[in-house]
């Protein structure tokens, strides 16, 4: 049976897409059909990260409106072969669809694939209902930083009071040096303070940065590779796999690799 | 590391605030419904009913209701 989760975050920019895509090749690179849908209309970046801009002929909204059936929107991607993107409309639109068209959409199409991946725009308003609404499991992405934590508290609550249950939490771009500096929140003090439950710690990893340039998937053998391995397993068994950011700093080697780190 | 604990407690304190704004929309419903119930058994109406809604000092929402009736509906309370 498909599983439909829903990657949101309340606040933008800590990385939302970035996890969309990346969970999406390490499902698919473990054997699974998987499909993200990017759902955020307007503010779309999902083809951009995926590198699929060019291949993109029709889009959501070509399918909300008529124009094509939804597998003709459908884009696989280049490299992963179980990978598909359903790409959100590239200009601005007035939304004038609502959650239950969104499902109908996703419903004729969900039967060919194992996961469903869907990206929610930032916030707590139309755009987040519209996908929250879509997706029987949830993930609230967050950063370290205060008012990334405050704005995952937020939306982890309102997904609490609408859902009845928890969502699970991602705390992204920790900076592991920084923790055991004591110069930024430890995963234990973000953890204690947020409503959702801790499923997996995705440190801050320069080589994402680079690969977006390039539009290439990232290296499954770096930090962030390792990282999104352990998620995507914690995802699949449903037993979270946690990655400690903060080993790599610690012990001689450790020590030297912080010092480094923080002088560049 | 005591930056680290003021950035723990500045986190504490924001979330804190954040709780303490509860919606009116929410203590409206909230009054409507149990005055809905109460009525049932007092002799009571919406100007003799106060609610409120606060958070204690560990970040619990606090429901306080304060109602003044000046009698009890015999009939409902024989079963």
């Amino acid at each position: 049976m498909v599983r439909k989760i829903v990657i949101t975050s309340g606040k933008g920019g800590v990385g939302k897409t970035t996890l969309v895509s990346a969970l999406g090749v390490e499902l698919a690179g473990m054997g699974y059909k998987v499909l993200m849908v990017d759902m955020d209309f307007g503010l779309n970046n999902l083809d951009i990260v995926m590198g699929i801009e060019n291949k993109i002929v029709y889009d959501i909204i070509d399918v909300l409106e008529g124009r094509c059936q939804p597998r003709q929107a459908i884009v696989q991607d280049f490299d992963e072969s179980n990978l598909y993107i359903f790409p959100s409309t590239h200009g601005f639109c007035r939304v004038k669809f609502g959650s239950r068209e969104l499902l109908e959409i996703i419903k004729m199409v969900e039967d060919d694939y194992d996961f469903v991946l869907i990206d929610c725009p930032a916030g707590i308003d139309g755009g987040f209902k519209r996908a929250v609404e879509c997706g029987g499991e949830h993930i609230v992405v967050t950063t370290p930083h205060l008012s990334a934590i405050r704005d995952a508290d937020k939306v982890s609550t309102a997904l609490m009071g609408y859902l009845g249950r928890r969502p699970g939490v991602i705390i992204n771009r920790a900076r592991g040096d920084l923790m055991v500096r004591k110069e930024m929140l430890g995963v234990e003090s973000i953890e204690e303070n947020l409503m959702g439950r801790l499923i997996g710690v995705v440190p801050d990893d320069d080589v994402v940065s680079v690969q977006m340039y390039k539009g290439v998937n990232f290296d499954k053998n770096s930090q962030f590779g390792i990282a999104i391995n352990m998620v995507a397993k914690g995802i699949v068994s449903n037993a979270p796999e946690i990655y400690d950011c903060t080993k790599r700093y610690r012990g001689v080697i450790g020590g030297l690799r912080k010092r480094i780190k923080g002088r560049v | 590391m005591k930056e680290l604990v003021k950035c723990e407690n500045r986190l504490k304190n924001i979330m804190l605030m954040d709780k303490q704004e509860v919606p009116q929309r929410i203590v409206r419903v909230v009054k409507a419904e149990l005055l809905y119930v109460l009525k049932n058994y007092f002799d009571v109406s919406s100007e003799n009913m106060s609610v409120d809604i606060s958070l204690n000092a560990t970040g619990q929402y606090v429901l306080s209701m304060v109602m003044e009736s000046d009698s009890i509906k015999v009939v409902n309370t024989l079963n």
